[in-house]
């Protein structure tokens, strides 16, 4: 949507996936550089939630509007919903729970990219 | 996506079986679930809320898969013998469906002329609408009753 946003987005949830994948081979559950890393794509997250609303009520219009307002709403639960279930019982996959919401992440976001231009 | 974390507790409180369906590799696996209870359900959902008629037969089965994810995310998250059970049988479903639903979009793609989560057996998401189901049942196997 905002290319900046964008690739910020997608490289930090990338990160955050590498880390906690390596985490989880190694055996150990997330530690604060894993949820810090998680707690920085959500602030990226909530910043592109706060320039998309601004620039819907502006008046800007993306291709497909239901689905990307979906995908905006999925977008800031994720990441909050997965620490949420990781920290409920610490071990190695709770590193995996928060490795797939950084890979679900990139996804979610290239297709808002994609769902906004309409391409 | 409104799982009780609570509920893990009862890994140790259920010695019955070899573990809780939501423990260990089970919180990942309940955790893609609830990923594609929720991107099965939205894409139904704005597929049959804005064009159902332009594919009648590709949303019903968007919205059908949507509820077989959804009870199958509940019923690993939850564990126990019942939940055991309808776990085995919407894992089932899903399996049967995908490899149906994707033969059935190859060799019929006039039928389907949108996608679903099981078009050409969830090449569109990457197959793991294929792997998931096999996970789910060797995972029900896997923790049974010792």
């Amino acid at each position: 949507m905002i290319d900046a946003v964008t690739i910020g987005l997608i490289v930090l949830s990338l990160l955050l996936a590498g880390l906690c994948l390596v985490a989880a081979v190694r055996d150990r559950s997330p530690a604060t550089l894993h949820v810090g890393a998680a707690a920085l794509v959500e602030l990226v997250l909530l910043i592109q939630l706060v320039v998309a609303v601004v620039r819907l009520l502006l008046g800007d219009r993306p291709a497909e509007l239901g689905t990307f307002v979906g995908y905006l709403i999925a977008s800031v639960l994720v990441v909050p919903v997965a620490v949420l279930w990781a920290a409920a019982q610490r071990d190695r996959w709770s590193s995996v729970v928060l490795g797939v919401a950084g890979l679900v992440i990139v996804v979610l976001v290239l297709r808002m990219q994609q769902v906004w231009t309409g391409v | 996506m409104s799982e009780q974390p609570q509920r893990v507790e009862r890994v140790d409180a259920g010695p019955r079986f070899a573990a809780h369906t939501a423990s260990g590799p089970g919180r990942a696996l309940v955790a893609v679930y609830a990923v594609f209870a929720l991107a099965a359900s939205a894409r139904a959902g704005v597929q049959i809320a804005t064009r159902f008629a332009e594919a009648p037969v590709a949303y019903a089965l968007s919205a059908f898969s949507a509820v077989v994810y959804i009870v199958a995310t509940g019923a690993l998250a939850r564990g126990g013998p019942h939940a055991r059970r309808v776990a085995w049988v919407a894992c089932g479903i899903e399996l049967v469906g995908v490899l149906v639903i994707g033969a059935a979009s190859l060799l019929y793609p006039a039928a389907f002329p949108d996608e679903t989560v099981w078009s050409a057996f969830g090449q569109g998401y990457l197959f793991i609408p294929l792997v998931l189901p096999v996970l789910g049942l060797a995972w029900l196997r896997r923790t049974r009753l010792r």
